[in-house]
C-alpha cells in the first residue's frame, strides 16, 4: 500500500485512475459522492500558487484537495 | 388560497439555485433562519400559469442527503418532513448542472427516492454546449416519467417550460428504483445506466474558457496582484467613495433635526427626538453605503465564481493556523459585519473549523468600528494629514489581522482535536456576473440593516438618552446634570476600573453603551457632549476641548490609542453574541467569546496606555 | 418650556423599554420562524 503512488504526486496534466483511500469513513464517503470512485479517472489540473491545495478534474467537475488528503488517495 | 402548492428547490452548491429561486419569486421572498441553527431559510412565492400562487423553499446546497454539514442536515430534514417549523414540500424542483450531470444526479436520485413528485431542471446548458456536451432531455424525461427542463437560469432561458411543468395539475412521481446499497459506487452505476445514451460529449478539447481565466487569476504572481487589487479597490471604495453618499445621509439627518427644532418648543420630548432618535439612528444609518459596497464586492466575487479561487489561493495561509480556505469568505464578510461572517461558516463541514472561525470572526474590523475609528483618529491627530490618518487606520486593520491569526492559532492548539476532516473545495466555472442578482442581494442586506437601525438601534438610542437625562438634577449645567444621571453614576462607578487605561467616566459611559453595539459609542458621544449645552460645535470639536482635572486634554494621543486598541479587540455586539450562541448551540462558547475578547482588549489597552506613558506626554 | 413634554418624554422611554423587553424576553416560538429569528441575522 505504502509504495503505491498517490494523487499528491501527480504532475499538472497527468491523468490517473483512483485506487484505494486511507481516510476516515466520512471523508472517504464524501469523496466518493463527489466522484472519486475506485477506477474513476482523475486529472491533476494545477497546484494553488502556494503549492497547496491541488486542483483535480473528476467527471467534469473541478475539485481542490489539500496535499495531506491527496496523499491518502492512491492511484492504480 | 389555502391549498397553495409548496415546492422545495434542491441542488448541489454552485448550481445556480439562488438564480432560479430569484427568477421564480422575484422580490416576493423572505429570508429568515431555521430555529436552532444559523442556516438561512429562504421562502418565496410565485404564480403559475393559471395565476395560482405557489411557495418555493430554497433549500441549502447539498452534495448528498447523507448529511455531513449543517446545511445538508437541514435540506434532508425538510425534504423528509422532519422539521416541525417547515411543512414537507408537495414537490421538489431538483436542479442539476449540465456539465457534471452524473455527479449531480447523485443527489437527484436520492431525492427521487423520497416518494415526492419531482421536476428535474438541467441548468447551464449553454456552458455544457460550449464544452461540447449535449443532453437529450426528452429521452431522460421518458425514462424518468417526470418533466426534465433544460435551462439557462441566469438568462431566464427555459423559464416558460419550467412554468408549464410547475402548473401541471398532478405532478408525476419519478420512475426510479431506489438504490438500497449505501456505497456511492452502486449509486453511480445506477446513474450511469439511467443516463446512458442521453449525454453526448466531444472529448477532444478539454481547455475550457475557465481555464483561460484561471491561467491569470490563480497564476503564482498575477493571481496575487489581482487579489490585492480587488481588496485594495474594495477598501478604497469603502473609505473614499463611500464618503459622498455618507455626507448626504449625514446632511439629511442634520436637516431633519433642524426641522424638528424649528417646529417644536424646547423641552424633553424635543431633546429625545433630536438627540436620541435622530442623532442615534442617523449615526448608524450613515453606514448604509459601506454595507452596500461590501456586499456588492462579495456578491460580484461570489457570482462570477472568483470567490472559490480566492479560497483556493488562501487555503495555505489559513491552514497554517488551523483554518480552512473556506474560512476566507466568513472572515472577509466579517469586515462588513461579524454576523453574516459567522453565518457564512455554515458551508464548512467540520464543526471544529466552524467553531474556530466563529470565535475569531469578531476580531475582524467590522464596519461598525469604522465611525469609532474615524472619530478617535481625528481627535488623536488634530493637525495630522490625511496620509497619517490613513496610516493609523491601516495599522488598526493590520492589528486585527494579527489578532485573527494569533487567536486562530491559539484555538487550534487548545481546542480538542476532532476526527481529521477533509477539505474539498469545488471550483465552479466562471460566469458572467448577474447584476440583477447582485442588486437583489444588496437590497436584501440593506433592508435588513435598515430594519435593525429602525428597531434595535432606535430602542437603544432612546434608552441611552434617558439614562443620560434621568434622574434630573436641579442644576441647569449640562455637565452636572450628566454626572447626576443614571449613565453618569454608572460611568463614575466603573471609573476606577478603566482609569489605568486612561479613560474618564464619560468615556466609560460610551464604553458600556457600546457593548450593545459598537457604533453606539459615536451616538453616545453625541448625546453626552452635545446634550450638555446647545452650542453649535460639532461633537468632535467639543471632545477635543474636553479636559481632565489637571487641565490637559482628555483625548490625548495616549488615551485615543488605548481606546482604539480596546475597540479592535473587545466583543461589543449583542447581535454577534446571540448569533454565536445559536450557531454553537450553547451559551458556553458565546460567553467564552465575550470574556476572552473583552479580557484581552482590556489588557491590550492597558499595555498600550501604560507603555505609551514612556514615549508620550 | 412646554410642560407636556416633560411627561411625554419619559412615557416614550417607558414604552420603548417595554417593547425592547417584550421583543427579547417573550418565549421563543418553536413552531414558526418569524421576525424573532431575523433580529440576529446578518445585519
Amino acid at each position: 500500500m505504502t509504495d503505491s503512488r498517490h494523487l499528491g504526486q501527480l504532475t499538472a496534466g497527468e491523468v490517473a485512475a483512483v485506487g484505494g483511500m486511507d481516510l476516515p469513513e466520512t471523508a472517504a464517503g464524501r469523496l466518493r459522492e463527489m466522484g472519486f470512485l475506485t477506477g474513476a479517472s482523475v486529472r491533476m489540473v494545477r497546484r494553488a500558487p502556494l503549492g497547496c491545495p491541488i486542483e483535480f478534474e473528476v467527471g467534469g467537475a473541478r475539485l481542490a484537495l489539500r496535499q495531506a488528503d491527496a496523499a491518502q488517495i492512491f492511484v492504480q | 388560497m389555502s391549498s397553495d402548492r409548496t415546492f422545495a428547490l434542491v441542488g448541489n452548491p454552485n448550481t445556480g439555485k439562488t438564480t432560479l429561486f430569484n427568477a421564480l419569486t422575484g422580490l416576493r421572498q423572505k429570508v429568515a433562519n431555521y430555529p436552532g441553527v444559523t442556516v438561512e431559510k429562504k421562502v418565496g412565492t410565485g404564480r403559475d400559469r393559471h395565476g395560482a400562487a405557489f411557495t418555493v423553499i430554497d433549500l441549502p446546497g447539498a452534495y448528498s442527503l447523507d448529511a455531513k454539514s449543517p446545511d445538508e442536515e437541514v435540506t434532508r430534514a425538510v425534504l423528509r418532513g422532519e422539521r416541525p417549523d417547515t411543512p414537507q414540500p408537495d414537490a421538489v424542483i431538483c436542479l442539476v448542472d449540465a456539465v457534471n450531470l452524473e455527479r449531480h444526479f447523485y443527489l437527484a436520485t436520492q431525492v427521487m427516492e423520497l416518494g415526492l413528485p419531482v421536476i428535474v431542471v438541467i441548468n447551464k446548458t449553454d456552458e455544457a454546449e460550449e464544452r461540447g456536451i449535449t443532453i437529450a432531455a426528452k429521452r431522460l424525461e421518458e425514462r424518468l416519467g417526470v418533466s426534465v427542463v433544460p435551462m439557462q437560469a441566469n438568462e431566464r432561458v427555459g423559464m416558460e417550460a419550467l412554468q408549464v411543468a410547475l402548473s401541471a395539475s398532478d405532478l408525476a412521481q419519478p420512475q426510479w428504483t431506489a438504490v438500497e446499497d449505501g456505497d456511492p459506487a452502486t449509486r453511480y452505476t445506477a446513474i450511469e445506466t439511467l443516463l446512458e445514451g442521453t449525454v453526448a460529449r466531444s472529448e477532444e478539447d478539454r481547455q475550457t474558457p475557465s481555464d483561460k481565466w484561471d491561467r491569470v487569476l490563480v497564476h503564482p504572481i498575477l493571481g496575487w496582484v489581482v487579489l490585492l487589487s480587488i481588496v485594495g479597490g474594495l477598501f478604497f471604495t469603502l473609505f473614499s467613495l463611500a464618503g459622498y453618499p455618507m455626507d448626504l445621509i449625514d446632511g439629511t439627518f442634520g436637516w431633519l433635526g433642524e426641522q424638528v427644532e424649528a417646529r417644536m418648543a424646547e423641552g424633553d420630548l424635543r431633546a429625545l427626538i433630536t438627540e436620541g432618535i435622530i442623532g442615534g439612528v442617523g449615526g448608524v444609518v450613515i453606514f448604509l453605503p459601506q454595507i452596500l459596497i461590501l456586499f456588492f464586492f462579495i456578491g460580484l466575487m461570489e457570482n462570477t465564481g472568483y470567490l472559490a479561487r480566492v479560497s483556493f489561493m488562501m487555503d495555505r495561509l489559513m491552514s497554517g493556523v488551523g483554518l480552512n480556505g473556506k474560512a476566507f469568505v466568513p472572515v472577509l464578510s466579517s469586515y462588513a459585519c461579524a454576523i453574516p461572517g459567522i453565518m457564512a461558516t455554515r458551508t464548512m463541514e467540520s464543526a471544529r473549523d466552524r467553531l474556530i472561525t466563529t470565535l475569531i470572526a469578531p476580531i475582524t474590523s467590522c464596519s461598525a468600528r469604522l465611525p469609532v475609528y474615524v472619530m478617535l483618529i481625528a481627535l488623536m491627530l488634530p493637525v495630522g494629514t490625511a496620509g497619517q490618518k490613513a496610516l493609523v487606520m491601516i495599522g488598526l486593520y493590520v492589528l486585527s489581522i494579527i489578532g485573527v491569526y494569533t487567536f486562530a492559532w491559539v484555538f487550534n492548539r487548545t481546542l480538542e482535536k476532532s476526527e481529521k476532516t477533509l477539505m474539498v473545495l469545488e471550483l465552479p466555472s466562471y460566469q458572467r456576473p448577474s447584476w440583477r442578482e447582485i442588486t437583489l442581494q444588496m437590497y436584501e442586506r440593506g433592508k435588513i440593516f435598515l430594519r435593525r437601525a429602525g428597531t434595535v438601534i432606535l430602542g437603544l438610542s432612546i434608552v441611552l438618552w434617558a439614562m443620560t437625562t434621568y434622574p434630573k438634577s436641579d442644576s441647569e449645567d449640562g455637565s452636572e446634570q450628566l454626572a447626576y444621571s443614571a449613565a453618569g453614576r454608572l460611568g463614575k462607578t466603573i471609573e476606577p476600573v478603566i482609569e489605568p487605561l486612561g479613560y474618564d467616566w464619560k468615556m466609560g459611559i460610551g464604553l458600556v453603551a457600546s457593548f450593545a453595539a459598537r457604533e453606539v459609542f459615536v451616538s453616545t458621544m453625541s448625546i453626552i457632549y452635545l446634550g450638555e449645552e446647545a452650542e453649535e460645535d460639532s461633537v468632535r470639536d467639543r471632545m477635543a476641548e474636553e479636559t481632565r482635572a489637571d487641565g490637559k486634554p482628555a483625548y490625548d494621543v495616549r488615551t485615543c490609542l488605548s481606546l482604539l486598541v480596546f475597540y479592535v479587540f473587545a466583543m461589543q455586539c449583542l447581535s454577534t453574541v446571540a448569533v454565536t450562541r445559536r450557531e454553537t448551540n450553547s451559551w458556553r462558547w458565546a460567553i467564552l467569546q465575550v470574556v476572552y475578547l473583552t479580557g484581552f482588549a482590556y489588557l491590550a489597552a492597558l499595555a498600550t496606555y501604560q507603555i505609551g506613558g514612556f514615549f508620550l506626554s | 418650556m412646554s410642560d407636556w413634554q416633560s411627561w411625554a418624554a419619559p412615557a416614550v422611554v417607558i414604552v420603548t423599554v417595554a417593547i425592547l423587553l417584550w421583543r427579547n424576553l417573550r418565549p421563543a416560538k418553536e413552531a414558526s420562524c418569524d421576525e424573532e429569528c431575523d433580529c440576529g441575522k446578518k445585519e
